[in-house]
């Protein structure tokens, strides 16, 4: 813009008499460089939907033909989420999963992995907060029935060996060891477990913790799986180079027979309610820097009020450009970046905001979080709401590249209720609400007031100048309760 | 102008029956020596620009590790034309999915995947700051993007359990003076001792449409595409002839062995060898060997060593293809309180073992296999890390020919039992790096 109004100017002044001893600068030849060209016209695109088909037992299967590369993805989305856990026994729905591919009544584990191999297959288990997953990457044409072949021992017949699962069970006590050390890994747990408490099935994180992994039994594992792992929790989303008519063959001479069982998911309970922030510290003994969490409780992805919250937490913190990371990193030059917005989750989705800082300067870091929320309960103005819209929309195209990431998409929107056409709709739902909504929920969410705040890093930082900082008395000049933990 | 079309069609290898795609190109170089390369694919209304500058880590001076990297920083803080920390948000703007950069040692990437009306836009900032970087430098946006860069050590290498140990790893590998010693991140001492007149001196030694690469990938019109890269690009000029790299890299004759502690809560053990450069006879078994002895639960070192011995927690071995030599690395991560020695040696018989026999053939197709899927899945994505526009100026770089993937393929496919044996055969207990890690005392 500025470049553009000089360069009027230059030419009004060229017009008026110019005494003889003054030489006009040469134009410069690059000149025309100054103004950002301006978008080609928009090509019409309308994003994949899914068709959708039943199996002969009912199991929905959703597919988004891509003959582009011989390859095709299914991924199995079982609605086994954290809620299937006994009581105390936290962790049992991941280890079950873990269990998946360690064989079948057929094949040992790594039988299975060598045969999986041999048709440049890849199979991933894996339990997630809300769902567990199976996802299978083969080759398309004939490498594709046996690959399936595979897929279905695996869901059908696992072969759950003593062996097996004691050292899969010392594993995930190993590793949950082993996160202790990664001070991300120990932010994210802890503020998951601060936002939702123990009783929630959101308060502890999915693998469990030491305790309850210890108590786990190759009984809890069996039992989790035969009254969950069944065709009436099972859903089907396929991407890839293959037909409705050809997947479906395969599909129902593979999967049509497996029972449906009784176990279904109830309604999760609600989140403990948050009056006043707190700051939660805990020690990382050594760490140069301290990763920050702040955050609350928020909206499901099929609530009502998610479309204006998504709005809000990209303009936030969802971007490059977004205020958070300008301040943190390119102002301030804290931390490598700083990121933040709303989850997906099917009922009860987290607001945060999360950054990796300077040891230092953690407290002035946190102290520019909760301004950084408080500046942004505003309306948006009609250039910031026109950007976040844009990147949104314009950006979908971008999740539908490959197969893994277009399943990967559609189960999540399937899962979380969304349902197939999810994306179809996406554009509207991002241009529904006006201003005044995204303004309305940034003031209801970033309450500065309502904030868990978790910090994970050293208790004694030395500053640029020499002074040793001590993290949680910093902390606690913000005015806000501050836990050790 | 001279323009030159090819088309790399790929024949199979016998002996496993993955179908290799075409990936129809076409590479152009402008008068001022930049190469373009481009090739259609109108799946998605997207666009994939992607530039290699040929310079990267491995092209950098003692005294100043890091410096390609902090230079790539410099490369997104505005030129002439693109004001200060505008870069991403104008791209944001126009719904890029994608925008980002990377450093190796061999080269540096700058990529943005944009929707295809916005091409002119990708290629407009692009090219100021290929051209007019210099204009609106100062020592403000150096000074602050050292500190953003010293963070991302902080996060990246110093944060992270091992960390250091990697670090370490390429030291002992590559000692200086040589370039690759250490992490392209570089040290804090380095990084705070840049000047301008480094960045000045680097951007006009290295950052000239004669040493980069532009990729365009995706739903465009080629000839429209190409009247946009004349426009945008031609009237940069060519800069002086980038100096010839000349770096002797020793090899190792005795064992280089080092243990260090960290806040780890498991042991780890690293072993690693100078090994055939990219690209060149070795590589090819070597990358193979790295399946045969991790990939899965089938593999070699996760079915003696986390299965049966249930000493490891995870295995991981791994050629790192470079210029000026590539590594080969095992990664051993043991079982709290496990003696590293014995994962060490533990580990050292498979390899012995898979050297003295060969890989049966069955696992042979399957790490053959496994790599042909892998590159399929690469070649879904149109850019980004590792996406068709980033696998056409790989090989470019490396070979001048784009279309080499089909050759390389076929190096894949030939390699056999014997090939590999004698690959592994390299790898002796006097020519290696052992990193040993254990945790602190404290913990």
């Amino acid at each position: 813009m500025s470049s553009l109004s000089l360069l009027l100017l230059l030419a009004c002044a060229s017009k008026k008499p110019v005494p003889e001893a003054v030489v006009a600068p040469p134009p410069d030849p690059h000149a025309w460089r100054a103004t950002q060209p301006a978008p080609a016209a928009e090509e019409p695109w309308t994003a994949p939907q899914a068709s959708r088909f039943e199996l002969k037992n009912g199991i929905p299967v959703y597919l988004v033909e891509n003959p582009n590369l011989p390859l095709v993805t299914v991924q199995v989305v079982m609605a086994v989420g954290r809620d299937a856990n006994p009581k105390g026994k936290a962790g049992a729905q991941a280890l079950t999963a873990s269990m998946l591919d360690e064989g079948t009544r057929k094949r040992t584990g790594a039988q299975l992995a060598a045969d999986l191999g041999a048709q440049g297959a890849e199979l991933s288990v894996w339990g997630g907060g809300d769902n567990s997953m199976v996802v299978l990457d083969a080759l398309g044409g004939e490498a594709l029935p046996p690959a399936l072949d595979l897929l279905t021992e695996v869901l059908l017949s696992p072969r759950f060996d003593k062996g097996d699962f004691a050292r899969v069970k010392q594993q995930t006590l190993d590793q949950i060891s082993a996160n202790k050390a990664e001070p991300r890994d120990v932010a994210s747990r802890t503020f998951q477990g601060a936002l939702f408490g123990a009783d929630h099935p959101y308060g502890t994180a999915v693998i469990g913790d030491e305790a309850s992994v210890r108590s786990l039994a190759l009984s809890d594992v069996q039992a989790l799986y035969k009254s969950w792992w069944h065709a009436g929790n099972a859903t089907l989303v396929v991407s890839g180079a293959i037909t409705q008519d050809e997947l479906k063959t395969l599909l129902d001479a593979r999967l049509g027979g497996w029972a449906k069982g009784k176990a279904s998911r109830g309604e999760l309970p609600a989140a403990p309610a948050v009056s006043a922030t707190r700051i939660l510290f805990k020690e990382h003994p050594g760490a140069v820097q301290s990763v920050i969490y702040a955050g609350r409780t928020a909206v499901g992805r099929t609530s009502p009020e998610y479309p204006a919250a998504n709005v809000a937490g990209t303009l936030f913190g969802g971007m490059f450009g977004s205020r958070l990371n300008m301040n943190l990193r390119e102002e301030k030059g804290w931390s490598y970046g700083a990121f933040g917005g709303f989850s997906e989750d099917r009922a009860v989705g987290v607001f945060s905001a999360r950054a990796s800082v300077q040891a230092d300067k953690t407290a002035p870091a946190v102290g520019e979080i909760l301004k950084e929320l408080q500046d942004a309960r505003r309306e948006p103005t009609a250039d910031e709401l026109k950007l976040t819209r844009d990147y949104l929309i314009r950006s979908l195209p971008g999740s539908f590249e490959g197969n893994r990431g277009t399943a990967g998409a559609f189960a999540l929107a399937i899962a979380n209720g969304q349902g197939p056409d999810a994306f179809v709709r996406f554009a509207a739902e991002v241009n529904g609400p006006d201003a005044a909504a995204v303004g309305a929920a940034a003031t209801t969410w970033f309450d500065p007031a309502a904030m868990t705040v978790v910090v994970v890093g050293p208790a004694k930082a030395a500053g640029d100048d020499g002074v040793e900082v001590d993290t949680v008395e910093a902390l606690k000049s913000l005015g806000h309760a501050v836990e050790v933990l | 102008m001279n323009a030159l079309l090819l088309l790399a069609s790929l024949a199979l290898p016998s002996r496993a029956d993955v179908p290799v795609p075409e990936i129809p190109f076409e590479k152009i170089t402008l008068d001022n020596g930049l190469e373009v390369i481009l090739s259609q694919d109108d799946r998605l209304p997207l666009v994939a620009v992607n530039i290699w500058y040929h310079v990267g880590g491995g092209n950098e001076v003692p005294g100043r590790s890091g410096f390609a990297h902090l230079f790539e920083h410099i490369m997104f803080q505005g030129s002439r034309n693109v004001p200060e920390d505008a870069f991403f948000p104008i791209l944001e703007a126009a719904g890029a999915p994608m925008v980002n950069g990377t450093t190796d040692f061999d080269r540096t990437n700058y990529f943005e995947t944009v929707p295809a009306n916005q091409l002119e836009l990708a290629l407009w900032l692009e090219s100021d700051r290929m051209g007019f970087l210099l204009d609106t430098l100062s020592q403000e946006r150096l000074d602050n993007q050292k500190a953003v860069v010293r963070k991302e050590r902080q996060q990246s290498v110093e944060n992270v359990p091992y960390g250091k140990a990697d670090e370490r790893l390429f030291q002992l590998l590559f000692p200086a003076p040589h370039p690759y010693n250490g992490v392209v991140i570089g040290t804090h001492q380095d990084l705070e001792a840049a000047t301008l007149a480094d960045v000045t001196d680097f951007f006009r030694t290295w950052y000239a449409p004669n040493n980069a690469t532009l990729a365009i990938v995706g739903d465009f019109d080629r000839d429209q595409a190409l009247a946009m890269v004349n426009r945008y690009f031609a009237e940069i000029p060519a800069g002086p002839t980038p100096p010839e790299l000349v770096i002797q890299t020793q090899p190792i004759t005795a064992e280089r062995r080092e243990a260090m502690t960290d806040k780890v809560e498991l042991p780890r053990v690293t072993m690693a060898w100078i090994t055939p450069a990219v690209l060149q006879p070795g590589d090819a078994e070597l990358i193979l060997a790295g399946r045969v002895l991790s990939e899965g639960k089938s593999s070699r070192l996760y079915t003696e060593l986390v299965e049966k011995q249930q000493i490891a927690q995870s295995v991981s071995a791994w050629q790192y293809s470079l210029n000026q030599g590539s590594v080969f690395g095992i990664e051993l991560t043991g079982k709290p309180g496990q003696d590293p020695a014995r994962l060490e040696a533990e580990a050292w018989k498979v390899v012995e073992q898979l050297r003295e026999k060969g890989p049966t053939p069955t696992e042979l197709t399957r790490a053959l296999r496994g790599m042909q899927a892998q590159v399929l899945r690469g070649l879904e994505s149109l850019g980004g890390f590792g996406g068709k526009a980033d696998v056409l100026n790989h090989y470019n770089h490396f070979t001048g020919d784009p279309g080499h993937l089909a050759t390389e393929l076929k190096a894949l496919a030939a390699v056999d039992a014997k090939a590999m044996s004698q690959a592994l055969g390299a790898l002796r207990t006097d020519n290696r790096v052992v990193i040993v890690v254990t945790p602190e005392e404290s913990r």
